[in-house]
């Protein structure tokens, strides 16, 4: 409905109104290219690693759109006694370090520091969610009468009520056609427990995916996140649903990188198998 | 309960008042009656009735009614309005006398140039932040196209901004468009705009009265924040029909008034319609192999009255406008399409005025308001059909009850009710097909009760210190939620010397409505919401101070003010990141409509300086107004909680308006606006942010993929470039035997400034780079009409 209204509202104005484009007549603000950081550490994953990529000025630059992966940072992460430099992979083009060289734990804080040689500097500090003893996820299938192939997920969760908790459930299904042919469908949503402190989340999550063919499967993980997981993650699905609306209102992304852009963030995870 | 049995123990103290200031002195006797003009005995509200020897005095009210209560005595009584020859009588007052009095337009200025000083002083009112604009001085300014319109005339005041190039969309003292509340007879107008916010419904033809309050409110008016647009449609000539015809480049209107019964009933009728679409049809076809498409507005005003006696009178009102774009293929046997996008208002004011006493005026209306906005798409070929329809809108229905009463001339007592039952319809879908499978009717309806109850007293303490006092109490039902406030009002004048004054005002107000509008233009798809148990009222709370000047340089009379406000706002709505009104798709949710979703609630402060010299008489009339503002937002979820500028925070607004009559047969006109740039929100660098993925093995084709995210900086951190425009007309009149031609030219954009209506991005691939874009939308315009009068 969103394009009829726009493109009416268009040709009215370019029937009726006399419309002039030019540049800009106005002063920009001075723009420096920044370092992005996007780096996720959990207790469950196997290794520490951070990719390191620039900004680019939007304006005026030959170079927008060249957001180029840096190589040859220090990239360090510490966790207040113990302090690791990741090193690059040139193959994956992130920077890591092995858990078994640096451990990541639940109720941990962890800080980043990433420098290059041309000068840039920025720095990012995280907490991971503290273990919570008592969670339990579980979760079942239901069929969807209404869809061939359609089901429901329901999750269900407990919070743990005083503390702030964020959360995210992701799924991701996988459809085997034999051979090589194989799809993934996923689905991932968002939450935090400001109005539902110490309840239970019961989630239903709608999947459309043949169960029966061998060699399909489903994955789903609760994210017991850090608030600065939740804000990346919300803001950045949110500038994505509407890139393509031209009424909408603009999207400011959340970042906790000190002189940069992206995120350091933190998670513990839990994940349960759906059908195997 | 206890904040239910104030209002009635506000009245009883106020009729104590009035009782007791009664038994204090004796013999004394009323005059009352109706001030109307001479010949066509059109009511006059707003005239002052002064008593000089006294220094008491009195006002019209909106019917033109006055009563004025003095010892006996032989009384001098002055009579004068703007516009209007002032008259003053004699009389011997030993018992109560019903004076009517007709009042003779003034065309000889000079006369009334002598007397302007005592005609209006503005340092003798007790209200402040209140200013009434003549509609012959609208019709004098020069306008886009020709088209003269009465909100633009506002917006060209101190304390009121516009949103965006030729937008008749107002900003009050920081507030929002929605804060506004425009009422016409007595009804709430919801959308004011045509063609997409260029123009507005009221071009002033049938208007007699048109006045804006943007603090200090009396208790009689609630509902809205920020602003009160009060206009009074004129009740045509009871004597002689006249006729008025406009032709301009866009549109063309008439009026028509006339008795229907000499002396005791008249009618008027106003209409307006655009003919673009007559004249680019052959264009447009042509251009779209013969789709027909166009536009048009029209609107259409119309009033009865009826005097049934002295006592009692009869208003019927109305106004109806609609705007259509629309675009029909019927080229083709086999298929066709008839698309359309169309808004409209329709109001309707059946109104009673009931003469109690001499002292007690009643008044009781029945109001109905309707607003809707409806796209259509009815398609059919051989196979069947497919009808599409969405529709928002919101409907009204009021009873209204008020009372002046003036047991002396110190008091002058207002009170009332007012009963509102809104019916909303956010949002509607509905298809319709002759393919079984494509079937759809989602409406959701919301119903809402609005009651108000209100008590003012207009007193004047002694020679010096006037004050102006009331509470209003409000009530809103929805949803089984109930919400009641008290809304306290206070207005104090001192007078410092007897041509200055010292004003302060007091108002809280309380709002029960919210609009969804994106952000950029005054589009008809902004959406009237309820205030509901999870989006509460909007409240606001304003106190204003100022002085008021009478000025007389060599015989000229001006108005001089200046005012400091500081309000502040809260539960005001604004969209969360991403979001806008088209995301409220019912094709996409299965869902019950969910604006509550897609809003957040936060607030607002705004405080500012307005400088407003005003000459109403004489050849040279006109105003500078300047306003020196700031408009703050503060929303948890905006901004990462930090606050940040209203995109109508303007540093500074201008204007200077000119009217000067040259002779009798030519008059020159021109405005000049400067406003500090709007505040919006702009890319200013881009990167690649990844989502963080549990399960490597989905590799990119669930994550691992980038997306492109823009940096905005902090919002509204970017300033338009700053807007002025000088416009420039020019009227020609010319009396003829039988009728009066005016010819008007007139200039918009004089200087043909590049005003940026909007800013975009645009990527130059000769250069590689990302350019920065400016829309502007009127170059520099001239217009040219015609009118007769008759």
């Amino acid at each position: 409905m969103y394009k009829i209204t726009y493109s009416i509202f268009i040709s009215c104005l370019c029937i009726f109104m006399n419309g002039c484009t030019k540049d800009a007549d106005v002063k920009l603000p001075a723009v420096e290219s920044k370092l992005v950081i996007n780096s996720f550490i959990s207790p469950q994953d196997t290794i520490v690693k951070a990719v390191v990529t620039i900004s680019q000025p939007l304006y005026n630059n030959s170079n927008s759109g060249n957001y180029s992966i840096i190589s040859n940072a220090a990239v360090q992460i510490s966790d207040g006694v113990n302090t690791k430099t990741l090193t690059y992979n040139s193959t994956e083009n992130y920077y890591s370090v092995h858990t078994s060289e640096f451990p990541i734990t639940a109720g941990g804080s962890y800080h980043l520091t990433v420098t290059t040689p041309d000068g840039k500097n920025v720095n990012a500090s995280t907490t991971i969610p503290s273990a919570n003893s008592t969670l339990t996820f579980t979760s079942h299938l239901v069929n969807d009468p209404n869809q061939s192939d359609g089901y429901s997920i329901e999750a269900k969760w407990n919070d743990s009520p005083g503390t702030e908790d964020y959360y995210r459930i992701a799924y991701y299904g996988k459809e085997y056609y034999g051979n090589s042919d194989t799809s993934y469908s996923v689905f991932s949503d968002y939450f935090s427990d400001k109005d539902a402190d110490g309840k239970v989340f019961d989630k239903s999550i709608k999947i459309y995916q043949s169960i029966s063919a061998p060699g399909n499967s489903g994955e789903l993980y609760l994210i017991h996140a850090t608030k600065e997981y939740y804000l990346f993650h919300t803001k950045l699905a949110a500038s994505g649903n509407s890139s393509d609306n031209p009424f909408a209102e603009p999207v400011q992304m959340f970042t906790n990188i000190n002189g940069g852009f992206g995120v350091f963030a933190g998670f513990n995870q839990y994940k349960l198998p759906v059908f195997l | 309960m206890k904040l239910n049995k104030l209002p009635f123990n506000f009245l009883c103290s106020l009729l104590f008042i009035s009782i007791l200031t009664q038994a204090q002195t004796n013999q004394k006797f009323t005059i009352s009656g109706y001030i109307s003009e001479h010949g066509s005995k059109e009511s006059l509200p707003g005239v002052n009735i002064y008593v000089p020897k006294l220094k008491l005095g009195a006002v019209s009210n909106n019917y033109g009614f006055y009563t004025i209560t003095l010892p006996a005595d032989s009384v001098e009584l002055l009579i004068t309005f703007v516009g209007y020859k002032p008259q003053l009588f004699k009389l011997d007052l030993h018992k109560n006398i019903q004076l009517d009095i007709p009042l003779q337009s003034s065309i000889d200025l000079k006369e009334v140039e002598v007397s302007a000083d005592k005609i209006e002083r503005i340092s003798d009112e007790v209200q402040m932040s209140i200013i009434d604009l003549p509609i012959e001085q609208i019709k004098n300014l020069p306008a886009l196209l020709g088209e003269k319109d009465v909100l633009k005339a506002i917006q060209l005041l101190p304390g009121v901004q516009k949103g965006s190039e030729g937008s008749s969309g107002i900003y009050v003292r920081g507030g929002g468009p929605d804060q506004n509340l425009i009422i016409l007879d007595d009804a709430t107008v919801y959308n004011a705009t045509h063609l997409f916010g260029f123009f507005s419904l009221f071009n002033g033809d049938a208007l007699k009265s048109v006045e804006l309050t943007k603090g200090g409110f009396p208790a009689r008016f609630g509902g809205r924040l920020s602003s009160v647009i009060e206009m009074q449609m004129k009740d045509g000539d009871k004597q002689k029909y006249h006729a008025e015809v406009g032709i301009g480049l866009i549109s063309s209107r008439f009026t028509l008034d006339g008795p229907i019964i000499k002396d005791k009933a008249s009618f008027l009728i106003s209409a307006r319609r655009t003919y673009i679409d007559f004249l680019a049809e052959p264009l447009i076809k042509a251009q779209t192999n013969g789709v027909k498409t166009g536009y048009y507005f029209y609107d259409l005003n119309a009033k009865l009255n009826y005097v049934l006696n002295y006592k009692n009178k009869l208003y019927l009102s109305g106004y109806f406008g609609k705007d259509k774009f629309y675009m029909v293929n019927d080229l083709n046997s086999d298929y066709k399409s008839d698309a359309g996008l169309s808004w409209g208002n329709a109001t309707g004011t059946l109104r009673w005025n009931h003469l109690i006493n001499e002292k007690v005026f009643s008044n009781v209306s029945l109001i109905f308001t309707d607003f809707l906005f409806d796209i259509q798409d009815k398609e059919t070929n051989s196979g069947g059909f497919l009808n599409l329809r969405y529709y928002s809108g919101i409907r009204d229905y009021s009873i209204k009850s008020d009372i002046d009463y003036s047991p002396n001339p110190k008091h002058f007592i207002k009170t009332g009710i007012l009963a509102t039952y809104h019916y909303f319809r956010p949002s509607a879908m509905v298809a319709e097909s002759s393919d079984p499978t494509i079937g759809l009717s989602r409406k959701t309806n919301i119903d809402a009760y609005e009651t108000a109850v209100y008590a003012e007293d207009d007193f004047k303490i002694n020679e010096k210190w006037r004050a102006s006092g009331g509470l209003r109490l409000s009530n809103f039902n929805v949803r089984g939620k109930s919400y009641i406030n008290p809304e306290p009002r206070l207005s104090v004048r001192y007078l410092i010397k007897p041509d200055l004054s010292f004003k302060v005002s007091y108002s809280g107000m309380n709002q029960y409505l919210h609009l969804l509008s994106n952000s950029g233009f005054g589009l008809p798809t902004d959406l009237w919401v309820p205030a509901t148990d999870r989006i509460k009222p909007q409240q606001s709370q304003q106190v204003a101070l100022g002085l008021a000047k009478d000025l007389k340089i060599k015989e000229a009379a001006f108005m001089v003010s200046l005012e400091g406000y500081y309000k502040k706002s809260r539960n005001i709505i604004g969209y969360k990141d991403g979001a806008s009104f088209l995301n409220i798709d019912p094709t996409q949710s299965s869902t019950e409509f969910t604006y509550e979703d897609i809003v957040t609630s936060g607030n607002a402060e705004s405080y500012g300086a307005e400088f407003f010299f005003q000459k109403k008489f004489g050849k040279l009339t006109g105003w500078i107004g300047y306003t020196l503002s700031w408009t703050w937002l503060q929303f948890d979820e905006l901004n990462f909680g930090n606050r940040f500028p209203a995109r109508y925070d303007r540093r500074h607004d201008l204007s200077v308006v000119g009217i000067y009559k040259l002779s009798d047969h030519i008059t020159l006109s021109a405005t000049w606006v400067y406003g500090t740039g709007n505040a919006i929100t702009l890319p200013l660098s881009s990167y690649q942010a990844q989502v963080q993925n549990s399960h490597p093995a989905s590799g990119s084709q669930v994550f691992g993929n980038s997306y492109t995210v823009n940096d905005y900086g902090d919002k509204n951190s970017f300033r338009m470039a700053p807007y002025h425009r000088f416009d420039i007309a020019i009227q020609f009149h010319k009396q003829k035997k039988k009728y009066e031609r005016t010819f008007e030219l007139g200039v918009y954009n004089a200087y043909n400034r590049h005003n940026p209506f909007f800013y975009y991005t645009e990527f130059d691939s000769a250069t590689n780079q990302t350019k920065l874009k400016q829309v502007s939308l009127f170059p520099i315009i001239p217009s040219v009409s015609w009118t007769w009068k008759f």
